[in-house]
């Protein structure tokens, strides 16, 4: 006789469905669980969806090749044999739901069926087939246990028929089972269920629960009771608010509210603001009521003050107010506690709550004074105006400059510089990481500085970094790596196979190290020629000519270590974040001097722009004691001293990098040292924001065509008029100087300012780099947010997580240094306050705080260019609002000052027709005014002032009061 | 630990030495340990150590441990050399993946050439090839 799975392998292909279950019956615990295994590869066989052959548009035609009888066959298979968890995995459609289930059940009942049915109630759906009445009947044959959860997540959908597309009510339903409305229907109140959705449309459920106690099947009082417990009971925002509407649909008593106060009192807990609201509006009703539990209303006040919905500070005062009218002894109790909506930054909040205590405080009284002058620092105006009784009398203002705090020397940290081989082993096994930026910079300075200990011991311990090397410029590409981070890797490659050069003994373990890898990749049959090919062939894929600094920094690192010159690189780093201390760069030039050599030239203008001077005398006395000639010129020209362009300067890259960070007043004399017009050297540029008409592309579906249709996008031009000055020298003349090596004047070493450039089609590791490129010149890196403004802000608002990456990583940066802004830091600044990204806007406004501090921002620019922004509202006003109100407002009298002037030309770059919100910017600009005691003088913004009054009634108040100005008050 | 304190107790290691009679010096790493492996927390606002009860059995801890399991790993392997140790400063050689990584104690830093070091700095607990080391120098 055949074996069960052959028997049951037959009666599947011959697809005979009626032989099934008698077979199955045959089988024991046993054999259920032996038998598993062959149905799980029955299963792959069966249920494989591939390809069944074309399909009539000539693509492939995907399906099964079993039939629909076959899967069922196995569907119902699956039932019977399966665990749970492996039923669960397996197709199962069809199978659970009553007609099916009621031909197995009787015979067969898997153990796990009573906690398979039950756990519906956690699905966030449940599927349609299982419903009150089916479930009611599995209970009463035993096959499951009753579960509350369940029959709550159920209940709702009895009522209702489906009838597509309309639902027939069927209340009848409820009185079918005496346990549905004894118990089951209180289960409504207690787990969560679905009644909001079961109500959406209209309000079946509120009624029929009604009717059932007009009816008197239900008690009133225990669905009202039960009702406001269900409010609090931490369900979902839906089913919460649809308890609130049950209890107002209930319309309670005066007499049924105030039973009810200590359930109604424990809402104001609820983290929804409806049910909140709802119960402060029935208790204002109540407030004046004998019967109100005022205490434990008060004790509850803190918490409902402290919302942030205005609806229910606003209901509280109300509230408040009536005790106070009613309960005279306790008004300075409750002006304490309604001291607490003073917190609120909204000046009608301030006033109501200001109003409020000056009408029923006593001034004199010390615990209310101390309560309200606690917010002093917080208050607008208006309200500080209102509770000046209550108040600490404030000293007038004192002069400007002595309040803004000007650092002369910032508190520079110092880099620590690798002190021995040991140091060099863990700075390069991280330089790849990233852990500082300078890391970069540090690295080939390390290597420079111990190259004569690379003894083999050594060079083993380099192993690790080497072999990181390896991983970082062929191994699969990291979110958070850099261009430059494989360039370094490159360059440490590079340096490796050099050792096995100048010590092939000591060297072979890396030699090791690195045929494994090549033959790594060979095996993988990956293209080995961008591994062998050193850090001179490098280049980034864009061809962007911003990396070339970066590059030749390590080629005059890489021409020394192959030369084996023990030369120190200029442009290391000596402090955070990129800085080069005068005194150290000119001890650096000297060690050049006494071994008769010249530094690099890139090398030697990131120096100059990386310097720093402390102080003046001092580096000029020690570089008088230790350098001579033109490199002693060049220092004393960054230290202040005269000097004038000659031709027989060596090094005109650098006097061009000293004369642009240090003395750029004075580039139109040295301007013939570059090739590019002056404009561009002073990284100056135009730009404009507009919105922006277009076509765009759309599919139209009942033409089944695409279509140009016109649309709008916001957009930020940015335009950089860099031009080759040079005179043209004639075509002969330059191919006889090319091919003979000659420079002629017109002909240029090319040098840092040629190379910045920020270059991409679709950013993609920029944003990684970016903090290191505008490290090259931290004391002026006016060009680098120039090209972020003109790449990232193209469409306004920073689209992919790459772009918001770019502009934080510039933000980060800007945070760590210290210069004056010019017109790329302004726009990249100003612009950073709008976007759409809150991070970004923070940080932009934090730079403008340090900036006002230092005294290295223009807030005038900072406003004229918000202003510009949002003549045609590239971004909604509410951002710039929020921003000022949180992070900007009350900094400082000094803040407020420049803040003052901020707003004042914002407004007046702005559009005569007021935009949404203008409101909120006219409140500000009132309260800064009065923070100031000033009043409003420039023409513009009256000006615009006059239009927004003449468009818009509602502004017409806040801009009277503006007109009226501060400069007279106390 | 189950025994000694109950939830969110407060921990303090010299009153639990005084209380069980152990030497103070058996203490003193025992709140980096007990921290490292998850049954005590440090409270920023009262600026103590109090005690975790975890959701499973404690002997189970060092098995979901992968780094220190790896570290046992390494040793049983013989992948760890000690090459120098003046008990100040201990450096040793531990066998990785193609290359052997430099390990260095020294008193106020543990450092490691592998990635995992290089990348978290210690910010995220000391590597396999350092836990190896301390396990070895502790034999």
């Amino acid at each position: 006789m055949s074996t069960f799975a052959e028997q049951y392998l037959n009666l599947l292909k011959e697809q005979r469905q009626a032989d099934l279950f008698p077979l199955l019956q045959t089988l024991t615990d046993a054999e259920r669980k032996k038998f598993a295994p062959e149905l799980k590869k029955l299963d792959t066989q069966y249920f494989k969806y591939e390809i069944i052959g074309k399909s009539k548009w000539g693509g492939d035609e995907y399906g099964y090749k079993s039939t629909d009888a076959q899967r069922h066959i196995l569907a119902l298979t699956h039932f019977v044999v399966y665990n749970r968890k492996d039923f669960e995995r397996a197709m199962n459609i069809g199978i659970i739901q009553k007609d099916v289930l009621d031909t197995i059940l009787p015979w067969y009942r898997p153990t796990w069926f009573n906690d398979y049915i039950n756990s519906f109630s956690d699905n966030e759906f449940i599927p349609s087939f299982i419903d009150y009445g089916w479930y009611m009947e599995l209970i009463d044959q035993e096959h499951v246990t009753e579960s509350a959860l369940l029959i709550a997540r159920l209940l709702p959908g009895l009522i209702l028929k489906k009838v597509y597309p309309e639902r027939e009510y069927q209340p009848e339903k409820l009185f079918e089972r005496p346990v549905t409305l004894q118990k089951h229907i209180w289960h409504l109140f207690e787990y969560t269920n679905t009644l909001n959705w079961a109500d959406v449309s209209d309000e079946i459920w509120k009624k029929t629960f009604k009717d059932l106690c007009e009816q008197e099947t239900l008690p009133r009082a225990k669905v009202l009771e039960e009702c406001a417990a269900a409010v609090n009971r931490n369900f979902n925002q839906g089913l919460s608010n649809w308890f609130t509407d049950l209890f107002i649909y209930f319309e309670p008593t005066k007499a049924e509210l105030i039973s009810l106060q200590p359930v109604l009192l424990n809402t104001l807990n609820s983290p929804h603001s409806k049910p909140v609201n709802t119960i402060l509006k029935l208790f204002k009703d109540l407030a004046g009521d004998d019967g109100f539990e005022q205490d434990g209303f008060m004790e509850h006040c803190p918490l409902v003050l402290s919302s942030e919905s205005k609806t229910t500070v606003t209901n509280t005062l109300m509230i408040l107010e009536k005790l106070a009218k009613k309960h005279a002894d306790r008004r300075n109790k409750i002006s304490i506690l309604a001291s607490q909506a003073l917190i609120h930054q909204d000046d009608k909040l301030q006033i109501r709550a200001a109003k409020f205590i000056s009408k029923y405080a006593d001034s004199s009284s010390l615990d209310v004074w101390e309560a309200v002058s606690a917010y002093q620092q917080g208050l607008l105006f208006e309200a500080k105006g209102i509770l000046e009784p209550f108040l600490i009398s404030e000293e007038p203002a004192e002069d400007l400059s002595d309040l803004i705090e000007v650092n002369e020397q910032p508190d520079r940290q110092p880099i620590a510089f690798p002190q021995n081989f040991d140091e060099l082993v863990y700075l390069a096994s991280q330089a790849f990481d990233q852990n500082e930026a300078y890391h970069f910079d540090l690295l080939p300075a390390a290597i420079l500085n111990f190259q004569h200990e690379m003894t083999e011991e050594n060079i083993r311990k380099l192993l690790p970094a080497f072999q990181r090397a390896f991983k970082t410029s062929t191994g699969d590409w990291v979110s958070d790596r850099g261009y430059l981070d494989s360039m370094l890797a490159k360059f440490l490659t590079s340096y490796g196979l050099l050792l096995i050069k100048f010590y092939p003994n000591a060297a072979l373990p890396f030699k090791n190290l690195y045929d494994d890898h090549l033959n790594k990749l060979k095996e993988k049959n990956k293209d080995t020629k961008w591994f062998e090919s050193g850090i001179k062939a490098w280049e980034v894929f864009t061809h962007s000519k911003g990396y070339k600094p970066h590059k030749h920094i390590l080629l005059n690192a890489f021409w020394a270590l192959e030369h084996n010159l023990r030369v120190p690189l200029l442009s290391t780093p000596t402090h955070e974040p990129s800085l080069v201390s005068v005194d150290e760069l000119i001890r650096r030039i000297s060690m050049y001097q006494n071994r008769n050599t010249r530094p690099g030239l890139m090398d030697y203008q990131v120096a100059v722009m990386r310097c720093f001077i402390d102080n003046k005398d001092e580096a000029l006395s020690l570089a008088n004691s230790l350098l001579t000639g033109e490199p002693r010129q060049l220092i004393g020209f960054i230290l202040g001293e005269d000097h004038q362009p000659n031709p027989q300067h060596h090094l005109k890259p650098v006097w061009l990098a000293a004369v642009l960070t240090h003395r750029r007043e004075l580039i139109h004399a040295w301007a013939g040292y570059s090739k590019w017009n002056e404009e561009y050297l002073l990284a100056g540029f135009s730009w404009s924001s507009y919105v922006e008409h277009y076509e765009q592309k759309n599919y139209n579906y009942q033409k089944k065509e695409y279509e140009m249709e016109p649309a709008t996008r916001n957009a930020v031009i940015v335009s950089i008029n860099k031009t080759d000055t040079s005179p043209i020298a004639s075509g002969i003349k330059s191919l006889w100087n090319k091919l003979t090596g000659n420079k002629t004047s017109t002909e240029y070493e090319e040098g840092y300012f040629d190379f910045i450039e920020l270059k991409y089609k679709y950013i993609s590791a920029e944003q990684n780099d970016i903090k290191r490129l505008m490290y090259l010149s931290p004391n002026w890196p006016e060009h680098w947010l120039v090209y972020i403004s003109k790449e990232a802000f193209r469409y306004f608002d920073l689209t992919g997580e790459n772009d918001k990456r770019l502009v934080i990583s510039a933000l980060e940066a800007l945070m760590t240094l210290n210069y004056v802004y010019g017109d790329a830091g302004h726009l990249f600044i100003a612009t950073c306050m709008l976007l759409n990204d809150k991070t970004v806007r923070l940080y932009a406004a934090e730079l403008w705080i340090k900036g006002i501090k230092e005294q290295t921002i223009d807030s005038k620019k900072i406003g004229e260019i918000i202003g510009k922004h949002e003549y045609n509202g590239l971004a909604p006003l509410k951002r710039l609002t929020d921003l000022i109100l949180s992070n900007m407002l009350h900094i400082s009298p000094a803040h407020d000052r420049k803040l003052e002037q901020l707003l004042a030309t914002c407004i007046s770059n702005m559009n005569a027709k007021p935009l949404n919100n203008t409101k909120k910017l006219l409140d500000i600009y009132l309260e800064v005014l009065a923070a100031n005691k000033q009043s409003v003088t420039d023409t513009k913004v009256l000006n615009v002032l006059s239009e927004w009054g003449k468009t818009s009634s509602s502004l017409t108040p806040v801009i009277e009061r503006i007109k009226q100005g501060f400069s007279n008050s106390k | 630990m189950d025994s000694y304190s109950y939830a969110n107790q407060e921990f303090n290691p010299t009153l639990l030495a005084v209380n069980e009679g152990l030497d103070l010096k058996k203490v003193e790493n025992l709140t980096g340990r007990l921290s490292a492996i998850g049954l005590l927390g440090f409270d920023l606002d009262d600026n103590n150590f109090f005690y975790r009860r975890l959701p499973f059995k404690t002997s189970r801890i060092l098995t979901l441990n992968p780094r220190l399991k790896d570290a046992e790993k390494l040793l049983a392997e013989g992948k760890v050399q000690i090459k120098s140790n003046t008990g100040n400063r201990v450096e040793a050689e531990v066998e990785g993946s193609g290359v052997h990584h430099m390990v260095l104690l020294e008193a106020d830093q543990d450092r490691c050439t592998c990635m995992w070091f290089s990348k978290n700095q210690g910010e995220r607990g000391v590597c396999k090839h350092i836990l190896a080391v301390k396990k070895l120098l502790a034999k």
